[in-house]
């Protein structure tokens, strides 16, 4: 028994009240992905007000209604956007359009593109059996598998803003004074070989309240599972207490 | 403030304010000169000796200068008002934080001019503010109590809850399989903390933040259970709460407290004038709630489908002033209004407040505002404490839903964009076809433009012509008339006058005299002539027979003269030589005449007086004399006899001339003192004495005396004497005139006989005058007569005679005047044809002049029909709309053509708009949601955090604060929203479960108060609903409720609509069909489709009885969880079968709520479901009556778990109608209620509450129900 497994065993029957009535160790399947993808760094402006240059500069607008319909954004924002951005000389209202000042050429380029559009690379891992990307230490291979694990997941199901949601998970992105990093584009997604996360598993039964659980510590993570810890007691939970209780008697 | 009107007014100074001023600069003039004009609140004080006092509080953000000066701190000057100005008392610097600007001062500006005392008198409409602004101080004394009750409860609850802060060992910590709940083992706590820290918040020494709070302690075990937090809980997961295995820990009681002060800090905000609404320290607390009234009815649009009761709340709550309350009975839509409320409210560009005293509900109401574009939320608070549904509106989440909603909304435009271009160019082509046909019709308008000034031209001149025409026509009608009405008259005329002509001529017939007639009338006259002749002479015979006899009369008269007259003349020539009366009447007897009258009574007066003449008696004069001579005499004699007695010589006595007394009466005054002087006593006395000097001088006296009277005597004699003579002359004239007036009467006599016998004479030659005439005449007529001839045949004759002739005589005269009036008739005839002939002439022209006319005005008439139509055809309003239409058209087609031609420009900038959506970084998402909050119209927090600092400095007042659930919130609780809130909206319902007010504190606090009475007061004060207060005494124009409930079934409504029967008021079912909206789809052993409420009993017996845990207060009920398990189980095999059967959808689960009084059978029953029945086709839930209000499932089942036989009959928390309303009133399509009937119906004491659970009872049998023990197992064998 491994010191981690006697440590949480420990802190589990540190309770009186509860009895320990299995344990097991087996592995959840991991899939590995490669992401390829385009970052562009830009000076700190928002994308409401960058948006907005943007859309003066490239065609005529006479109104926030027209515009604010076009970016289906509520017109008290563009609004209060366009007021802003008048106080501070960037554009200003013309006989029938709003257009650019030059500072507001200038902000705008420099809001654009900071340094060229570079490419990154970065590893992430899904859990087919939690439907979700997971952070953490991975092993090669294990003996026994999770016994409901489900099947990999096809990477053409997932998409951009999937990716997009599992780089951000990972805090590829740097950000500092000089500007924000942002991911610009996925370029390429390639599946790895399957790693594996360890799990040790705990079924227990609170005597006092006649109540049987399962603990599972998912060394990937670093926590308690409960994801597998529900999926477990659903599967299990009548079968154990027609075991258990016919074996108390 | 900056923009608030300068108000010019006087300062004056007493020598008091000067000085004080003088501690902080030279003078008034250096402070007052500080700045043109101050910034004041002016707080109204208590009038001093009438005056109006106040204090001016220098508001140091408005005053920037006068800051500066005073270091930022508030100055005050109190003043007076007076002469038309103010005099300042006092000045005073306050602290920085004197509060300046409160709902009961009056903001101004005002430039002071300083020791003025003439000038411009205050403004009139400052002095009005000034008169009406309330004296800030007052406060009615019900007010008073009821805020000062709040107080002290809440003081105590602050004295209690402030304790300190408890520190412990701990060990052997252990966290049960939910990670929900962490057990320790204490060290170091002692007795009475075992049960103070209770509800204590938890935090691990060397850590930042509480854990959780303490939920149990337990002081035989050392025990003490921790309630995890969510942060916890997932540090729990991950290993990392708990480092090691022992630790220090500290209980705090600091979040409690805080709370608790912040709530009294809402009072005394309250007090210090701080609420948005000034009014509402009056609206909550008085004992009548002080609202404006408006009758006024906003006109809504509404965006939610509502009924007639919510339509009418959001109304009656838009329009509303100061507050509105809403009374929600379960299940009838309160979030609805709520949602449409904050939807009109967005509407209208205000700021709403939502609110609630429990996180759950105030994320409850916001969730439902979702779908609503308009309305920004967000949602304030501990997110540790937001419920799923509110967590999207926390700020740091709004913008991360703000960009995903965005997105997608772009996203979906950009799928539309192909089918964009194409709608528009069809619009656009369809657009040109529209315009075309405008630009054809143009032409056609104007042509018509043209028709219509040329048709307008024709009908002016046409109607000119035509009022000619009918001007003529009416005269001519008239004239018609008028010619018409006089032929009328005049043929009626005509009628009339040969009716009377022939009318006439009919009398005239038989009235006129015929030739034969008039023949015999003239011989009927010449006899009558011949006899009347006759006549006069039979009358003339006779005359002259009375003519001869009367002259015979006469003469005879005449001759009969009568003798009297003879001896007149004799009598008279005796007559002077008579002298005496005696003669006179001697005279009389011889001439054998009678005196006359006169003469007869004159001369029986004479004879009188000659008598009384000689008796003396006449006249009276003598009369009197004689009375004086006889008492003269008497007197004599006595004086006499006297001095004859006492042998005077009498003889020698003569007679004494004296003139003193002369008239009888003095005479009788004379003798009158003779008289006593005789009788005097003492001339008695003397008298009688012998002869002496005395008696000689008294009988010198005597005889003197004797000598005056005898003088006397003399004297009257001679006076009688006279006055006979005098007499005796009278009666002589009386009788010489005597004899002049019978001689006088005689020869007038002579002479009116004379003249008679002249006047028979010469009647008498008339007499033979008129004799000759009739002989005369007689003479004639004597012919007519022979001896045959008979007067009285003659008198018959000429009456016969007279009175055929008076026949004649009539008719004849009636033919003369019928003759007469016929003559006129005929010539008015004539008259009256002659005008009619006229009048008809005259007819015929007209009528010919009129039928041209009327010809003419008919052909004029149609052409002006024609004309008309054109002339009222509308071809430039036409005109105006197609140019308007034409120009919409271009105008669209522009924007059309714009959007065509930016389609690729917009594309491109949508593209790149999502990309920079996806892409967003945090920093853009702090950019927004700064945006966002700046314009979020609804903000949603519990009541408590709406006074938390931040907040307070974030949002210091809303136009609208909604709370929510408010029957739950304590009236300190609900204070503090209400603060911020210029209109309040309070929705709930009474009838639900109360706040919970810590009945100790409130105890302890009424401890405190002496008097008995005004303890019952504070109790009762303490005791009452807000709201159920506010809803029964406000106007109904300020509250509402809801009458149409949609959650349940209406059977399951039937046990609840009891609790809402209230007048006319019923608690309506909103479901047009509750069998099809509230079909549970599940069959089974117990449970049929039409059962919608049922009832399992429990016997009252021994083994169904409830128990209690050791160690532990609450309650459960074996035999009520095994009946829950077989329910629950059946429940799921139904719900299986039902999707078996095709009744449900697969993936579909049933919501079922397991509920009870008594949380030790909510734990039960939690670990029931979870560890034993683990129900796959419901989805459970399980909680406390009192957690489960505000929600609703498709079944609920309602554990009663009292069961007893003890004397006391107690069904506890059951007993409160409020906790049962709730408890019913849960589920949508099935109540199970698991209970004893029995225990219920009976044990209770207080009757109401049997008659509660009767009633429910009945209401399940009714139904059918209703399952004993039999009826279930005999469910169960089916």
């Amino acid at each position: 028994m491994d010191s981690i497994e006697k440590k949480l065993r420990d802190e589990l029957l540190r309770n009186p009240n509860v009895k320990l009535l299995e344990t097991a160790k087996w592995s959840v399947p991991i899939q590995t992905i490669d992401i390829s993808y385009d970052t562009v760094k830009r000076t700190k402006m928002d994308i409401l007000m960058k948006m907005l240059l943007t859309a003066f500069r490239t065609a005529a607008f006479s109104s926030a209604e027209e515009v604010s319909n076009m970016l289906v954004v509520e017109p008290l924002f563009i609004e209060d956007m366009i007021e802003k951005m008048t106080m501070t000389g960037m554009i200003r209202q013309t006989a029938d359009t709003i257009v650019l000042t030059d500072t507001g050429k200038r902000q705008l380029e420099s809001g654009i593109y900071v340094q060229p559009p570079e490419k990154d690379e970065a590893t992430v891992h899904y859990s087919p059996a939690h439907e979700a990307f997971l952070t953490g230490e991975v092993e090669e291979a294990v003996k026994d598998t999770y016994r409901y694990a489900p099947d990999n997941r096809k990477l053409t199901t997932f998409s951009d803003d999937d990716w997009r949601l599992a780089l951000e998970q990972l805090d590829v992105l740097i950000h500092d004074e000089t500007g924000q990093t942002t991911i610009q584009s996925i370029s390429a997604v390639t599946e790895l070989d399957s790693v594996f996360a360890s799990c040790i598993e705990f079924q227990l039964h609170q005597v006092e309240e006649d109540r049987y659980f399962v603990r599972i510590w998912n060394a990937m993570t670093g926590r308690w599972d409960e994801v597998l810890e529900d999926k477990v007691m659903q599967k299990e939970l009548v079968a154990w207490r027609k075991k258990f209780s016919s074996e108390d008697v | 403030m900056e923009k608030m009107e300068i108000m010019h007014c006087r300062l004056d100074l007493t020598t008091r304010a000067k000085k004080e001023i003088g501690n902080w600069v030279t003078d008034e003039y250096a402070l007052f000169s500080k700045q043109d004009s101050f910034a004041v609140y002016i707080e109204k004080l208590p009038a001093k000796q009438d005056n109006m006092t106040f204090s001016f509080y220098f508001d140091p953000q408005g005053n920037p200068q006068l800051a500066t000066l005073l270091n930022e701190r508030v100055a005050v000057l109190e003043c007076v008002y007076k002469n038309e100005g103010f005099l300042a008392t006092s000045f005073r610097v306050k602290g920085r934080k004197e509060p300046v600007r409160t709902n009961r001062r009056l903001g101004v500006r005002l430039a002071l001019a300083v020791n003025r005392r003439t000038g411009t008198p205050m403004p009139i409409q400052l002095y009005t503010s000034l008169r009406e602004l309330p004296i800030a101080q007052e406060r009615s004394e019900y007010v008073e109590k009821r805020i000062a009750s709040w107080e002290g409860y809440l003081r105590i609850e602050e004295k209690n809850a402030d304790v300190a802060d408890v520190t412990i060992q701990f060990s052997n910590p252990v966290l049960n399989e939910s990670f929900s709940v962490l057990t320790i083992t204490c060290h170091g706590l002692e007795g009475k903390q075992w049960r103070s820290i209770q509800g204590f918040s938890a935090k691990i020494n060397g850590s930042n933040s509480d854990i959780g709070h303490v939920a149990d302690t337990n002081r035989n075990k050392r025990n003490v259970k921790i309630e995890l937090s969510r942060k916890s809980q997932l540090l729990a997961r991950q290993g990392s709460l708990l480092p090691k295995q022992t630790g220090e820990m500290t209980f705090s009681n600091f979040a409690e407290l805080s709370q608790i002060r912040r709530l009294r800090k809402g009072f005394k905000d309250l007090q210090d004038g701080f609420a948005a609404n000034a009014n509402l320290e009056k609206v909550l607390f008085e004992e009548r709630p002080v609202v404006q009234i408006t009758n006024k009815k906003l006109e809504l649009d509404f965006h939610h489908p509502l009924n007639e009761y919510q339509q009418a709340a959001v109304t009656g709550a838009m329009s509303a002033n100061d507050l509105y309350v809403i009374q929600g009975p379960p299940g009838t839509g309160k979030t609805t209004v709520i949602s449409e409320l904050c939807h009109q409210l967005m509407k209208a560009g205000q700021r709403t407040l939502v609110a609630s005293q429990s996180n759950l509900a105030v994320d409850n109401a916001l969730g439902r505002l979702l779908a609503d574009p308009g309305i920004r939320i967000l949602r304030y608070g501990r997110t540790e404490s937001i419920e799923e549904e509110g967590k999207r509106f926390i700020e740091e989440n709004v913008a991360l839903h703000w960009r995903d909603e965005t997105l997608a909304a772009v996203n979906e435009q950009r799928e539309q964009r192909a089918d964009r271009e194409n709608v528009l160019k069809l619009e656009l082509a369809q657009l040109e076809t529209q315009k075309t046909q405008l630009a054809a019709e143009i032409t056609v308008v104007e042509q018509q433009i043209a028709n219509k000034h040329e048709a307008q031209k024709q009908h002016r001149e046409n109607s000119q012509k035509l009022k000619l025409l009918k001007q003529q026509q009416t005269d001519l009608q008239e004239s018609l008339k008028e010619l018409r009405t006089s032929q009328q008259r005049l043929n009626d005329d005509f009628e009339q006058a040969t009716n009377k002509i022939n009318r006439l001529e009919s009398e005239l017939e038989s009235t006129r005299i015929l030739p034969n007639e008039r023949v015999e009338m003239d011989a009927n006259e010449h006899e009558l002539l011949t006899q009347r002749n006759r006549i006069r002479y039979f009358q003339t015979v006779e005359a002259i027979g009375y003519a001869e006899m009367e002259i015979r009369r006469l003469m005879e008269e005449t001759n009969e003269k009568p003798s009297a007259y003879d001896q007149y003349p004799r009598f008279l020539e005796q007559l002077p030589s008579i002298r005496k009366l005696q003669e006179l009447e001697e005279l009389f007897e011889a001439s054998q005449l009678e005196p006359s009258l006169t003469a007869t009574l004159e001369m029986n007066a004479l004879r009188r007086l000659r008598v009384e003449i000689k008796d003396g008696t006449y006249p009276y004069e003598l009369l009197e004399w004689r009375e004086v001579a006889d008492r003269l005499e008497k007197g004599i004699r006595h004086a006499e006899t006297l001095l004859r007695t006492n042998q005077y010589a009498i003889e020698k006595v003569g007679s004494k001339k004296e003139d003193k007394y002369k008239t009888p009466e003095e005479m009788h005054e004379m003798l009158d003192k003779i008289g006593k002087f005789f009788i005097l006593p003492a001339t008695k006395t003397t008298l009688a004495m012998p002869q002496g000097p005395e008696k000689s001088r008294l009988l010198d006296r005597l005889a003197e005396n004797l000598a005056y009277l005898n003088g006397k005597a003399s004297e009257v004699a001679a006076q009688s004497t006279i006055i006979k003579t005098a007499s005796d002359r009278e009666a002589a004239a009386r009788f010489s005139s005597l004899k002049n007036e019978i001689k006088e009467e005689m020869e007038l006599d002579i002479l009116q006989f004379e003249s008679k016998q002249a006047a028979v004479q010469s009647i008498i030659d008339g007499h033979q005058e008129e004799l000759r005439r009739l002989k005369d005449e007689s003479d004639t007529l004597a012919e007519l007569v022979d001896e045959h001839t008979d007067q009285v045949e003659v008198e018959t004759r000429i009456v016969q005679l007279e009175h055929v002739k008076a026949t004649f005589d009539k008719r004849v005269k009636a033919a003369e005047v019928l003759e007469e009036a016929m003559n006129v008739c005929k010539e008015q005839a004539t008259g009256i044809s002659t005008q009619l002939e006229l009048v008809e002439q005259s007819l015929l022209v007209e009528i010919d002049k009129e039928n041209v006319i009327s010809s003419d005005i008919g052909v004029l008439d149609g052409e002006q029909e024609k004309l008309l139509v054109i002339v009222q055809s509308e071809p430039k309003k036409r005109l105006e709309e197609i140019t308007k239409l034409i120009t919409v058209a271009s105008e669209k087609e522009e924007t059309i053509q714009k959007e065509i031609s930016q389609l690729p420009i917009a594309q491109a900038l949508q593209d790149e708009w999502s990309e920079m959506l996806a892409s967003a970084s945090d920093f853009d998402l702090d950019e927004i949601r700064k945006l966002y909050v700046k314009h979020a119209n609804v903000i949603g927090t519990t009541c408590v955090a709406s006074a938390r600092k931040d907040f307070m400095e974030e949002y210091p007042s809303f136009d609208v604060v909604i709370i929510d659930e408010v029957s739950k919130a304590t009236p300190p609780e609900l204070l503090l929203p209400m603060l911020k809130g210029k209109k309040i909206i309070l929705v709930g319902d009474h009838h639900q479960l109360p706040p919970l007010v810590g009945r100790e504190t409130m105890e302890e606090f009424i401890e405190e108060i002496k008097d008995p009475a005004e303890k019952e007061v504070l109790r009762g004060m303490l005791k009452e609903s807000l709201f159920e207060r506010l809803f029964r005494s406000l106007p109904k124009q300020n509250k509402m409720m809801l009458g149409i409930q949609y959650r349940m079934h209406e059977k399951i409504m039937s046990t609840i609509a009891p609790f809402y029967t209230e007048g006319d008021y019923r608690l309506q079912c909103g479901l047009p069909d509750s069998d099809a909206a509230r079909d549970h789809l599940l069959s089974s052993a117990h449970i049929r489709r039409d059962n919608h409420l049922l009832w399992f009993d429990m016997p009252n017996e021994p083994a169904y009885f409830e128990a209690q845990v050791k160690g532990g207060t609450s309650l459960y009920n074996e035999a009520e969880l095994n009946r829950i398990s077989e329910l629950l189980t059946e429940l799921d095999c139904a719900v299986d079968e039902a999707k078996q059967d095709g009744r449900l959808g697969a993936d579909k689960k049933k919501s079922v709520g397991v509920i009870s009084f008594y949380g030790e059978q909510v734990k039960r029953i939690d670990r029931l479901i979870e560890q034993e029945v683990m129900p796959n086709h419901l989805h459970c839930r399980t909680g406390s009556v009192d957690k489960f209000q505000g929600m609703e499932m498709d079944i609920i089942i309602l554990s009663f778990v009292r069961n007893h036989d003890q004397p006391s009959g107690t069904i506890g928390f059951a007993e409160d109608y409020r906790r049962l309303n709730v408890a019913l009133s849960r589920a949508r399509e099935l109540l199970i209620i698991v209970g004893s009937a029995d225990m219920f119906m009976k044990r209770p004491k207080r009757i109401a509450t049997r008659e509660m659970y009767g009633q429910l009872v009945e209401r399940v049998k009714a139904q059918g129900g209703f399952m004993d023990l039999a009826a279930i197992s005999v469910g169960g064998e089916e």
